[in-house]
């Protein structure tokens, strides 16, 4: 083996030498660097939004932008024919080290953007939002202000008019929750509930339709922690007493039933029956002696142990 | 049925009786030693408190004088004693299959026909019908599984949406009612097509194909009715949220249909294929449906190997070196149908990844290893699952004698079965109703959330394992990232349904165990796997899923008491060999701990049918017990040339349904019993009388056709009863000869043979009679399989079994 390693990287030297890759020089060209540029850019600002939109989670709506630039540079390096010097650019780019550090960032990007679900809140083929998420997302800002209203008029909180629905939001997380103190929300509940009811019936309905994204999942994750832990507008109305009737009914049956059985039913008897056993016949009496001795055995050794 | 007479002997008699014979035997009835005067039972074992189950004692004063008194004792009739069904029984109902070959003449003459060429066709048919019982085994599992799932989802559908509207405006005992409603209809007619269609499709059928193939005739038990009423009842009664699984009857259904795929027509439907008819005999019929029981477990589990190891290690007593690899491929066929079956069923044609009707789940991320001092916790947790399977198994014992006793009626059963599935819905109920464990819904996680009292966007962790099938709830506790169950959860879950599953197990309607041994074992075992994670301050190798996965395979091992088969099946339907040896000290601890306390439960079961089952081994201390003990005497023989009056006369005595006939030659010396030549079975013998081969008419008629192999094949398995034959007067005075039909050569043991070395032919050979016979052939007794199921071991050494009208 040893003596044949040589031969083989000899054998080998050549191809490695007409590779594309081994000729370049180790400085880019300009053009090429230019390109790195650009995704560097793309996918900064890409990050940026990712991480200014985490939350209040906007992801979808906020950085399609950046995620469609960034793939349509990468898209543009990528799919340069191979012999072109801008081929040689993507293959020096992507795939000419061991951490292939541009392509661990696409991927990153692509499967953050599928685990969002983000395309289902827009037109297939890279179209406009859907109408159903603008809708969803209207009644979601009627929503918190009504929300808001209410809290206004049992709290004395500042209103202002034209905030952001997202600083809408924070607003109201941060008067419910400083205000620790148990509060009676009741007339909130009674005031919004018909508008937390569609908005539940809209997305059970989006999400048979299969159009939700992250966006809309996180707003009615928020909703509903808000409706029901922070408000606690969810009274169930727990009827106990009949419950425990109707259980107690149907537990105390198998009782009557086993001990009516019991009680009633013939017990099954079962007719034994004599086994006839052999014995020794008078053809056999000969045999007789030994099998006496061999029980007497049996017999001593019984009444030994006992 | 033994061939043998009714005869009194010594254990049981009346008082009646007794007190003649005490006036037989005067001097006897005084005062013995110890002052008791009971009768000639204290004289042979007043030593013993239980003079029947030593027979070895009583026999040290036999002696001619005796011998006489029996035979005497025998004509007055004795009335029947009556005791309470218990497991110290053994049945008249239940006969023994045909294994042995008989070798008569016309066999010989067959083999001869047949050349080389039809042999390889007989051996190219065998490989086509296991392929057959795979591919159909693979169809029926793949149909239960499509039929409970709509069915069951169409339950949960309804009540779901009922509870859902309910929780807000109060009125859920309606709800309540509803669900126990529902689950009671579908029990009902479950329960009604089992009790009143087909009793034996009850229950899990192993016990009953582990009767069948070690060589008992459970009667009914590889019928089509049967298949049907099992594959119907087994849909209802899971559909019906019982405490339950479809896992087991799949090896009863597996076995059926390779018991009706081998014999190539269906009597039931009275419809004959003509094919396949070389395999109409019991020995084939027993190779073909261990290869169904293996099949069955394939397409249950999706475990091939691990079925082929189950009909080793559970059902076949006799074992074929060559089988083997014919069984695999059955296997194989059976879980490759359902698998492709199912994969356009989920709408994924040609995805393989269903193999089995339970899935586990992976079980392959980065930390399902385990570490040497786990080991340690492993035994502990084989140890529980043996003890808690002991319990389970002792408490089923004790109910189903209660069964067997008090609930004996039909629509008794059918009540009881409708009750157990309200109270299961109500238990369900109550226990979700009050549960306080809300966890978020994740996406795809359970079919079913429940949110009841939950904050919206939560649902009840309770109903997560309650109000779904039993095989979802065992994934979601293998599977679900932790801290999805509470411990309270947990605990009192697996409480109320060991209880529960403890209760259904029994019952009037086909169904399983293995699934809710599994449910229970997976609870206890995630508590266990969640306990040690507080413990240990949340060290990573204590992951709760890998804890449920052995207390799933502890639990069950602690109940069904198998070892090999069931290591494979877990390993293979988890598709995890890294767990392999973990799962194999389980499931050996859970064997030997609960092995002290009290056996398997389908011993149990099989006990409790009053089944004259042969274990492995005869009795350890039995040896000193010989055959001319054992066996029945004095044996009903027919002579070689026979009248054909006699003979009717013997076959339709009905207080001794013999199955098999010694022959005797004929001589004139009268003084001397004559000697054994062959041995005839009743089936034969019933052929030959619908078929008139009488010595007389061979005469009249030489162009008669003669009887072949083909006639006994055509009329088995069901031959007709002798009162379907008429036979007139005139030819009650034919003879008949045996000499072409009897096997000329059975298998016969001297009188003094020990009872493990006849147990050892038994077993080895698949006997049905044994003929005893003296130094000069001549025949002085016949020992069936009765004879040696009657003893056993039991806590106070060698016990005898009573016989009993069942």
């Amino acid at each position: 083996m040893a003596a044949l390693l040589p031969l083989v990287v000899a054998a080998l030297l050549p191809l490695l030498c007409a590779s594309d890759d081994w000729s370049e020089p180790p400085e880019l060209d300009p053009a090429c660097r230019q390109r790195l540029d650009e995704v560097a850019n793309g996918s900064a600002a890409l990050s940026r939004c990712l991480v200014r939109f985490a939350r209040p989670l906007h992801l979808c709506r906020d950085c399609r932008t950046q995620f469609q630039e960034l793939n349509r540079l990468l898209y543009n390096v990528s799919s340069a024919p191979q012999n072109t010097s801008e081929g040689r650019c993507a293959a020096n780019l992507l795939r000419s080290d061991r951490l292939q550090l541009i392509l661990g960032f696409i991927e990153f990007f692509n499967k953050t953007w599928k685990d969002a679900n983000c395309e289902q809140c827009f037109q297939k083929d890279g179209g406009e939002i859907l109408n159903s998420t603008v809708a969803f997302l209207d009644l979601f800002d009627v929503l918190m202000v009504c929300f808001e209203h209410n809290l206004q008029n049992t709290s004395e909180s500042s209103y202002a008019a034209n905030l952001l629905q997202s600083d809408r939001l924070q607003l109201i997380l941060g008067q419910a929750l400083i205000s620790s103190l148990p509060r009676n929300y009741s007339q909130l509940c009674r005031n919004c509930s018909d508008t937390y009811r569609s908005l539940t019936i809209l997305y059970d309905q989006l999400e048979e339709n299969s159009s939700l994204c992250i966006d809309l999942e996180d707003a009615i994750n928020v909703t509903r922690r808000l409706w029901s832990s922070t408000f606690h507008c969810k009274v169930p109305c727990k009827d106990t007493v009949p419950v425990i009737a109707v259980s107690a009914f149907v537990l105390f049956l198998p009782v009557i039933f086993y001990l009516s059985s019991f009680l009633h039913s013939e017990q099954k008897k079962r007719k034994l029956i004599q086994p006839s056993i052999g014995y020794p016949g008078k053809f056999s009496l000969h045999f007789q002696p030994a099998v006496s001795c061999s029980c007497l055995q049996a017999i001593l050794t019984f009444l030994c142990y006992e | 049925m033994a061939n043998i007479s009714k005869k009194v002997t010594w254990s049981g008699r009346d008082d009646e009786e007794e007190q003649q014979k005490r006036l037989q035997e005067p001097g006897e009835g005084t005062p013995l030693l110890n002052g008791s005067t009971s009768g000639p039972e204290s004289r042979h074992g007043r030593q013993f408190p239980h003079a029947n189950f030593f027979r070895i004692g009583q026999l040290s004063t036999v002696n001619l004088d005796d011998d006489i008194q029996e035979l005497e004792a025998e004509k007055s009739p004795p009335s029947p004693k009556e005791i309470p069904h218990n497991e110290k029984l053994l049945s008249l109902k239940y006969e023994s299959l045909d294994y042995d070959n008989s070798e008569n003449l016309l066999f010989l003459e067959e083999e001869r026909r047949i050349n080389r060429t039809g042999f390889r066709t007989v051996e190219v048919s065998r490989w086509i019908i296991c392929g057959l019982i795979g591919i159909l085994t693979g169809l029926v599992a793949c149909f239960i599984d499509i039929v409970v799932e709509n069915l069951a989802g169409l339950k949960y559908h309804i009540v779901k949406e009922n509870i859902d509207k309910f929780t807000e405006n109060g009125g859920l005992s309606f709800s309540l009612l509803l669900w126990a409603s529902w689950n009671s209809a579908f029990v009902m007619v479950g329960s009604l097509l089992v009790a009143f269609g087909e009793p034996i499709a009850a229950g899990s059928g192993i016990p009953q194909i582990k009767c069948f193939l070690n060589g008992v005739k459970i009667p009914h038990v590889v019928r089509l009715k049967t298949l049907v009423v099992k594959v119907c009842g087994v849909i209802l009664s899971v559909a019906g949220g019982l405490a339950v699984g479809k896992e087991g009857p799949m090896i009863h259904s597996g076995s059926v249909i390779a018991a009706g795929i081998s014999q190539g027509r269906s009597t039931s439907l009275k419809k004959d294929f003509k094919i396949f008819e070389y395999f109409r005999r019991d020995t084939e019929k027993r190779d073909f449906v261990s290869a169904g029981a293996a099949a069955g477990v394939s397409a249950a589990f999706g475990a091939p190997v691990g079925g082929v190891l189950f009909s080793l290690e559970e059902g076949a007593s006799f074992w074929n070196q060559l089988l083997t690899w014919r069984i695999f491929f059955a296997s194989m066929i059976s879980t490759f149908t359902l698998n492709f079956v199912l994969s356009f069923y989920k709408n994924k044609p040609g995805d393989l990844s269903n193999p089995g009707l339970i899935n586990f789940g992976r079980f392959d991320t980065k930390e399902n290893g385990y570490n040497i001092y786990e080991i340690f916790i492993f035994i502990c947790m084989g140890a529980i699952g043996g003890i808690l399977g002991a319990v389970f198994n002792a408490a089923n014992y004790w109910l189903t004698i209660f069964r067997i006793r008090y609930i004996h009626r039909r629509y008794l059963q059918v009540i009881e079965a409708m009750l157990v599935a309200a109270v299961t819905a109500t238990i369900a109920f109550i226990m979700i109703y009050y549960s306080n464990d809300c966890q978020p819904l994740q996406e795809n996680s359970i079919e079913y959330p429940l949110q009841l009292f939950c904050a919206d966007g939560q649902y009840n962790s309770m109903a997560s394992t309650f109000f779904t099938t039993p095989e979802r709830s065992v994934r979601s506790l293998f599977h679900d990232p932790a801290g999805s169950f509470d411990p309270q959860t947990l605990g009192l879950f697996t409480l109320v349904y060991f209880i529960l599953a403890c209760w259904t197990y029994g019952l009037t309607v086909s169904a399983g165990v293995f699934i809710p041994s599994l449910l229970i074992g997976a609870a206890w075992g995630r508590l266990f796997g969640i306990l040690l994670q507080l413990a240990s301050n949340g060290a990573n190798w204590a992951d709760p899923g890998k804890y449920a996965l052995l207390g799933a395979a502890a639990q069950l091992g602690g109940i069904v008491r198998m070892t090999l088969s069931l290591t494979v099946i877990i390993v293979e339907a988890t598709g995890n060999v890294t767990y392999g040896f973990p799962v194999m000290l389980v499931l050996m601890t859970a064997k030997i701990v609960g092995d002290c306390f009290i056996e398997g439960l389908y011993d149990i079961h099989i006990k409790l049918q009053s089944v004259p089952f042969l274990h492995w081994e005869a009795p350890v201390t039995s040896h000193s017990l010989i055959s001319r003990e054992v066996m029945s005497a004095p044996v009903t023989c027919i002579k070689r040339r026979e009248k054909v009056g006699v003979i009717v006369d013997f076959l339709s005595d009905t207080s001794s349904n013999h199955n098999g006939f010694p022959v005797v030659e004929n001589n004139s010396d009268t003084t001397q019993p004559p000697r054994l030549c062959g041995l005839i079975l009743r089936s034969q013998l019933i052929v030959l009388l619908k078929h008139k081969v009488f010595v007389e008419r061979e005469n009249m008629s030489l162009t008669q056709r003669r009887l072949k192999l083909k006639d006994f094949r055509d009329a088995y398995p069901r031959f007709p009863p002798i009162q379907s034959i008429h036979v007139s007067q005139d030819e009650r005075e034919c003879l008949m000869d045996m000499t072409e039909f009897m096997n000329p050569t059975p298998y016969t043991v001297p009188q003094d043979a020990s009872l493990p070395r006849l147990f050892k032919l038994f077993r080895a050979l698949g006997l049905r009679h044994l003929v005893v016979v003296d130094g000069h052939n001549r025949v002085v007794g016949l020992v069936t399989r009765k004879d040696l199921a009657r003893y056993r071991i039991g806590r106070e050494g060698l016990e005898e079994l009573y016989l009993a009208q069942t």
